[in-house]
């Protein structure tokens, strides 16, 4: 970051080149398009070009990167929500329900692939219906490998109120997991005195 | 604390395993699906993105060195503007500056300081304060405005001078509150309180929204409006030093560029205080 601030051009290659699958990964699983992560991680990115004066040389960039990309993509959503036939939204005005082709769940950046195909489906499902807070916090930490203290700084929060909004994601993932074990009918192998069921 | 409940407090704080939750783990079939869930998070493959070509061009077309200018270079316009509409304020109003007065107008412009601060301020990693300093600023600074303007009632000018400025003054809302707050009209030679203070709240927030432009604001409308109140209270600090309305007067005609700056800070900061 400092090489490209200090004019060298191929330094923002590199960091487009380091950052940006990161940055649109967070994007995509934030908006649920495919499309419409790309479009965001390129003004993203020309936002990052404009503002690099405003970098503070030897801190972390991804952070940094990271806020930039928040600003993009709510305003993206505002223009969105208000703009109801937007191509990119549903007649509600909503965004778009995930396009199958673009989830996560098909192997495009992430390791759900090692899960069941229930268990994805059931983490898929979840993280789309946290709370938008509680989702962001648990893909910058999961995703993009923020600290507490990045995320905290990135989204204008306290790291007490990170951590909480990543407990309770946690919290929710593991109800869903478990929920789908109990709807199920009790395997032979599986011991019927669970510990986190007689809680 | 259950050790399930340990467990998502460590994947929480993205911390390591103790020894007990590691053996936790091994019993704990939920905890595994969980653990499980989340290493599934973590990216092991990144989607493919290319520059495109208006980005590229727009990279090829400015590879300028970045010239970094301190703090108090950034600072200096929106003080400046601040020290500008304070002798403004004394030498064209030319009232009678009591020491209430005085302090008053020292208060709002050391207010007005924090606020260019709050704006300006990028933190360690360059993303500035929590918005939630700045709205605090909002709310806080509002409030001393409105305890200030309490004080000027008590110091025993005359009520509502000043008040007399429906001929010139545009903003009829403000001189109709006065008008009921105070009961009369009497003539002034500083009648336009508010259209004078929208002018120097104005100087002051251009000068402050060309500072801080694209700063990363984590929310630019809090930055924008945190502009607004400090560009509408160094116009009030002007005012309060020669003005000898009353209680009605400060509040409405004094508080009404804050309040106008203030939206419209919150307004333009998403736009203005944003790369």
């Amino acid at each position: 970051m400092e090489a490209y601030c200090n004019g060298d051009r191929r330094a923002f290659d590199e960091l487009f080149a380091q950052l940006a699958p990161r940055v649109m990964l967070t994007l995509m699983r934030l908006s649920r398009s495919r499309e419409l992560a790309e479009e965001l991680t390129q003004v993203t990115f020309l936002k990052v070009h404009r503002a690099r004066e405003t970098y503070i040389p030897g801190s972390h960039v991804l952070p940094w990167v990271t806020a930039i990309a928040r600003n993009v993509y709510i305003d993206a959503y505002r223009a969105g929500r208000n703009r109801k036939r937007r191509e990119l939204l549903t007649t509600e005005g909503t965004l778009p329900e995930p396009d199958p082709d673009d989830s996560p769940s098909t192997g495009d950046g992430n390791a759900l692939d090692t899960l069941s195909d229930e268990d994805q489906r059931i983490l898929q499902e979840t993280i789309d219906a946290l709370p938008a807070n509680q989702r962001e916090a648990l893909l910058m930490l999961k995703v993009e490998g923020l600290s507490l203290k990045q995320i905290a700084a990135a989204t204008g929060s306290t790291v007490g109120a990170v951590k909480l909004r990543a407990h309770r994601a946690y919290e929710a993932l593991r109800e869903a997991l478990g929920a789908k074990k109990k709807s199920r009918p009790p395997e032979s192998d599986e011991p019927s005195n669970h510990p986190t069921r007689n809680r | 604390m259950s050790a399930c409940d340990a467990v998502l407090d460590a994947l929480s704080e993205g911390e390591a395993f103790s020894p007990s939750l590691a053996s936790h783990l091994s019993s704990c079939k939920d905890c595994q699906k969980l653990v499980e869930a989340d290493r599934a998070l973590a990216p092991t493959t990144l989607p493919r993105v290319r520059m495109s070509a208006a980005l590229r061009d727009a990279v090829e077309h400015d590879t300028a060195p970045v010239v970094y200018r301190s703090a108090w270079r950034r600072a200096a316009l929106p003080a400046g503007a601040i020290v500008a509409v304070l002798v403004a304020g004394v030498t064209a109003l030319r009232g009678a500056v009591t020491p209430v007065a005085l302090v008053s107008a020292v208060v709002l412009a050391a207010l007005a300081l924090v606020g260019v601060a709050l704006v300006l301020y990028r933190g360690e990693m360059g993303l500035g304060p929590r918005p939630a300093w700045r709205w605090a600023f909002v709310g806080g600074a509002s409030a001393l405005f409105g305890a200030l303007g309490l004080a000027r009632a008590s110091t025993g000018v005359s009520p509502g001078a000043g008040a007399n400025w429906l001929a010139s003054d545009p903003f009829m809302g403000a001189t109709a509150i006065d008008a009921v707050t105070n009961g009369h009209t009497t003539s002034s030679p500083y009648g336009t309180c508010a259209s004078t203070g929208m002018i120097f709240a104005v100087v002051v927030g251009v000068g402050f929204l060309w500072s801080a432009r694209r700063t990363v604001a984590v929310q630019p409308a809090a930055s924008g409006a945190c502009a607004g109140v400090a560009a509408g209270l160094a116009a009030a600090a002007s005012l309060q030093l020669s003005c000898p309305g009353g209680l009605g007067h400060h509040l409405a005609a004094h508080g009404l560029p804050i309040l106008v700056t203030a939206l419209a800070g919150a307004f333009l900061g998403r736009r203005a205080l944003a790369p």
